[in-house]
Formats: C-alpha cells, sequence, structure tokens
C-alpha cells in the first residue's frame, strides 16, 4: 500500500462528516449575522456570536444528528486543522480592528475583495483537506463575492454597507446549499440501531 | 532455465508478511485506524462497508493480536465502542507496509 493510497483513505475519512452540510450552513448563519457588525461597529457582540455560531453549532448538531448515523472518528490532525482556524480567525480579527479604528481610511475600498480572499483561502484550505468538489465551487464564489464588492467601493459607495451586502449575500447563498446539503444527508443516512453502533467487538 | 535462481534470501521478507493483517478486511482496517486516533464501531463498519458481524470478527482477531485496542464506554448515555490501533499494531503496519514493498519491488524486477 502507497502513502497516496493511504492518504486517499484519510481523505475519504475526513470527506464523511463534511458530507452533512453543517460547516457550510452555519458559515452561512454566522456571515449573516455578522454583517450587521460592518454597518455599525458599535455591535461588536454581534461578531463575538457570529464566530460562536459557525464554531460551537457544527460541532453540536454534529454530535446529535451525524454521530448516530455515520459513527465517530478522533483525528490525529485535528490540532492542525485548529491552526488553521486560529490563524483564519486572527486574519478576520486583525481586519475588524483596523476598520474599527477607522484610522486608515483611505484602504477601506479593499476591504471587500481582503474578506473575500480570506474566505476562499479557507475554502480551499477545505478543498485540499477534503478532496470535495463543493468546496470548489464555494472557493470561487467566496472570491467572485470579493472582486464584485471591490467594483462597488471603486465607484464610491460605503465600504460598510458593501461589505454588509456581500455578507448577506452570501449568506443568501451558503445556507441554502448547507441546508439542502444537510436534508439529503438525513435522507441518506438514517439512524442506526444500538446494536449496529456497537457490534459485538 | 531462469538466469537468477531464487535464494531463500529473496523469499525473506515473502515469509515476514503478517498473516494477520494480510487479510483484506483486516488490511482495511488498519489502514483506516492508521489515519484516526480513535472511531467506533459504526464509523469503520460504514467506511469499510463490512457487515456487523464480519467485523467483529475481524476486530476480535485483531485485538487477539494486539493490534488494536477496543474500549466500551458511554457518551450521554449511549454505549459507544472505540477502537485505536494500539503502539505493537502501527509498528506491525509499517512493518508490514515495508515487506509488501520490498516483495512488489523484488517482483517487479
Amino acid at each position: 500500500m502507497t502513502r497516496i493510497e493511504l492518504r486517499q483513505i484519510e481523505q475519504k475519512a475526513h470527506r464523511a462528516f463534511q458530507q452533512d452540510g453543517l460547516n457550510i450552513l452555519f458559515a452561512g448563519v454566522a456571515l449573516g449575522v455578522i454583517a450587521v457588525f460592518f454597518i455599525d461597529v458599535r455591535h461588536g457582540w454581534v461578531f463575538a456570536l457570529g464566530i460562536a455560531l459557525a464554531v460551537s453549532m457544527p460541532a453540536f448538531f454534529r454530535r446529535q444528528l451525524v454521530h448516530p448515523r455515520i459513527g465517530y472518528a478522533q483525528f490525529p490532525q485535528s490540532k492542525g486543522m485548529g491552526r488553521h482556524i486560529a490563524a483564519i480567525c486572527l486574519a478576520v480579527m486583525c481586519l475588524l480592528l483596523f476598520y474599527a479604528l477607522g484610522r486608515i481610511e483611505h484602504f477601506n475600498w479593499l476591504m471587500p475583495l481582503y474578506l473575500g480572499t480570506v474566505f476562499s483561502a479557507a475554502a480551499l484550505v477545505a478543498t485540499i483537506k477534503f478532496g470535495l468538489s463543493l468546496y470548489y465551487v464555494l472557493t470561487f464564489v467566496l472570491l467572485l463575492s470579493g472582486l464584485a464588492g471591490l467594483g462597488f467601493t471603486m465607484r464610491g459607495h460605503d465600504a460598510g454597507w458593501v461589505v454588509a451586502f456581500q455578507l448577506w449575500g452570501l449568506a443568501a447563498i451558503l445556507t441554502p446549499v448547507g441546508l439542502v446539503q444537510l436534508l439529503y444527508f438525513l435522507r441518506k443516512n438514517p439512524t442506526r440501531s444500538t446494536e449496529d453502533t456497537n457490534g459485538r467487538a | 532455465m531462469a538466469e537468477h535462481e531464487i535464494s531463500r534470501e529473496d523469499l525473506q521478507p515473502l515469509a515476514e508478511i503478517d498473516r494477520v493483517i494480510h487479510e483484506p478486511a483486516r488490511l482495511l482496517i488498519l489502514a483506516y485506524l492508521s489515519v484516526v486516533d480513535s472511531a467506533d464501531f459504526l464509523f469503520l463498519m460504514n467506511q469499510t462497508a463490512l457487515t456487523r458481524g464480519n467485523l467483529s470478527s475481524h476486530l476480535s482477531k485483531l485485538e487477539a493480536a494486539g493490534y488494536i485496542e477496543i474500549k466500551k464506554e458511554f457518551v450521554e448515555k449511549i454505549p459507544q465502542t472505540l477502537l485505536r490501533l494500539t503502539e505493537g499494531g502501527k509498528k506491525a503496519f509499517q512493518q508490514y507496509q515495508s515487506n509488501m514493498k520490498q516483495v512488489l519491488d523484488s517482483l517487479s524486477q
């Protein structure tokens, strides 16, 4: 057995937990919530709420809906994945700080592109890790949203509102996609009996 | 007649192949357990597409060989069978990979 084949097995195992659509669904919900923050930076709690939703809700629903259906596995790379998530959170936090301070207003027009790039980079990392073709499409959509937003800010529209509409637009795409994926997953994988989940081992 | 006569040394890697691991279903189980920290019975059943009885039987053999550890525990009041590769299992799997590579390399020459 070659390393490539083991990597394929690893990707297949990871993919099993990405087919439920929960990450995409709650990423959409979180973006929709976070958008409010860009209209009025005084609502810092909205940003925290969005992050909390994106991180905790998929884990909660996965325990309730996914593990009883397809089982559970703990991956050794979870620490590495945590580093990726931390890096993305850090990048977004830096941007928010930059925006909230409003010291460098000359660069605000770049914000939609910055956000689009950060989000598409996150989607690209997921694509490479899990090998799911849907994430390729999402990478493209996220980057496209950044370019579209850039077009609006270059025409002189307020950067805060442009980013808010960009995030709402992404939420309007991601949430239904995640929901459809989740419903399909639930239909395809009915809950197993306790005997099945434990075997005779 | 072959130019190179096969010696006992040539066949050594073949003789060293672990028969417990060599069975395709058990090899698949070990391959899955080698890429995760731990997994439950249902996950392995889904991924390997083995039946419950078949998987149980192979797991028992792997446990008897000391290659995997089976733990039964309750997670939120639901019984769960957690499986993980032991240190011995990891070494045996790596050894199996290297032996097979040697055998396949010598066959292709």
